[in-house]
């Protein structure tokens, strides 16, 4: 998937609000009041400071989410001791299942930088908005149900403004560019 | 669609295997795909009668991990790439610093990753002698024999294994559950199935003794977002043709795994067909690709 189409993915949730130019420049990200998967508040001014990479998902996710959380522990062995100044977060777009207890539980299969973080149903809808994240349930006949949501990694700079996306799927070289970029600012 | 191999795959295997045994050979000479594969490179004789001090053993992008057994004294180099998807691989394995006369033989064990599709891997060799050096490097155009070429390459061929069940026609194949984080609340079954039956069929439902709750589901990227849904009215088999379940589509999802889904692990599997009635397989649990987006150490083709 190329840039202008993963924007626009991005933006399929804020489309009615912003032109997709204004979006990439400086509409993504924001205030959220939320907990890691240790029970600790944490608010977007616990990212500040440090670039960060931000991605949205849900545990019961069969696919993505764990290949993106594997990914990440692969970027991070080869970013080196860079990769220790940069904010790793998963944040549950399922908050009804992923409670901190479930994330911790979860994220102990990765690696151990990368946090997690959920909260209130409304909390978690903030932090979505916020960052023009698509999120939706969508029931299933066995009684569960599934989320679709964007896939996408969002790369935040230091002063928590948004520099660019990663896809899903990449290959290494790519998100392994734009992580050493953000690195770099 | 993935073809499989045939009769006539295997004839060509064995063909390949003889043409080969008088210049450096890969034995085994068959591997099963989805297995990794412990053999040698085989050096018969030397370079026009002079004794062979090394090998270069180059890998084609097709292999996708390498690793070359220790050989006492021999000094071993293995040289790095970027392959696809941008991740390390080995392109090439040096022997140095032995002797083999020519009239005898030696064997250079390695660990290859071999591809999951049956068909066969060419592995050029260049041997190094005291005098002189041999390349085994060439590789025969589709229908051309082996037979014709002077200095014909290491071949393996890579053969499908046999099915996993067959039933009423359909077989079932390349099956395997993806290990699961801790306490993740569902996981991933995959398999492949070929109705071989003049009928066309469907696969209707799915259960297991391994998790609460088993559904067929579909995911599909769309523009950024991931949409997962049931696939309400199972999965169709046309008569003659393949279906898949696969990363990156389908899928078996697996509500509430009785226990962890660690690799190493097994899962049974039955499958109701709508005509071809109901089968029960037994599939691997395997790690969840962590080797840089395509393959991991089994070969089931990773997650893109
Ligand atoms: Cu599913």
């Amino acid at each position: 998937m190329n840039r202008r189409q993963l924007i626009a993915g991005i933006a399929l949730f804020g489309a009615a609000l912003a032109p997709v130019r204004a979006l990439a420049a400086a509409a993504i990200g924001g205030p959220f009041r939320l907990v890691d998967q240790f029970g600790h508040p944490v608010s977007e001014r616990d990212l500040l400071g440090r670039p960060s990479a931000i991605f949205f998902g849900y545990t019961l996710c069969p696919e993505v989410c764990p290949t993106t959380l594997v990914s990440f522990g692969r970027w991070l062995k080869k970013l080196g001791p860079a990769a220790n100044r940069l904010n790793v977060v998963f944040v549950s777009i399922d908050p009804g299942r992923d409670t901190p207890r479930q994330m911790r539980d979860y994220l102990t299969s990765f690696d151990q930088r990368i946090r997690g973080f959920t909260g209130s149903p409304a909390e978690v809808d903030r932090m979505a908005k916020a960052y023009r994240v698509y999120y939706r349930k969508v029931p299933l006949p066995g009684g569960s149900y599934a989320m679709d949501h964007s896939a996408a990694v969002y790369l935040m700079d230091a002063a928590g403004r948004f520099v660019e996306p990663i896809g899903y799927g990449e290959t290494d070289d790519m998100p392994m560019a734009s992580l050493r970029r953000l690195m770099g600012r | 669609m993935r073809r499989f191999a045939s009769r006539a795959a295997v004839g060509a295997a064995l063909l390949v295997a003889s043409a080969a045994q008088a210049h450096i050979t890969l034995t085994p000479a068959t591997a099963e795909a989805g297995h990794s594969f412990a053999g040698a490179f085989r050096v018969g004789h030397g370079c026009a009668g002079s004794a062979t001090k090394g090998i270069r053993v180059v890998l084609p992008p097709a292999v996708t991990s390498a690793r070359p057994q220790a050989k006492p004294g021999w000094t071993i180099k293995v040289e790095h790439a970027v392959g696809p998807e941008g991740k390390d691989r080995v392109a090439a394995i040096v022997w140095s610093g032995g002797l083999v006369p020519d009239d005898e033989y030696d064997d250079f064990g390695v660990m290859l990753g071999l591809p999951a599709k049956a068909g066969p891997v060419f592995i050029p060799v260049v041997q190094t002698c005291e005098a002189g050096e041999s390349r085994w490097d060439e590789i025969p155009s589709p229908g051309t024999s082996l037979h014709s070429l002077k200095r014909p390459a290491a071949v393996v061929e890579v053969i499908a294994p046999p099915p996993l069940a067959v039933i009423g026609g359909i077989e079932v194949r390349e099956g395997w559950v993806r290990a699961a984080p801790n306490s993740a609340p569902a996981a991933a079954a995959y398999l492949v199935l070929h109705n071989g039956s003049k009928q066309a069929d469907r696969l209707v439902s799915v259960s297991t003794p391994a998790a609460a709750r088993a559904e067929l589901h579909n995911m599909r990227m769309d523009g950024g977002v991931m949409r997962m849904r049931a696939l309400e009215h199972g999965l169709d088999l046309p008569a003659g043709g393949d279906a898949a379940l696969a990363p990156g589509g389908n899928h078996v999802m697996l509500f509430g795994p009785a226990a962890p889904l660690e690799p190493g692990g097994k899962v049974e599997l039955t499958l109701v067909f709508e005509h071809a009635g109901r089968v029960t397989v037994t599939l691997p649990v395997r790690s969840a690709d962590d080797s840089g987006g395509g393959g991991g150490e089994h070969h089931h083709g990773g997650m893109r």
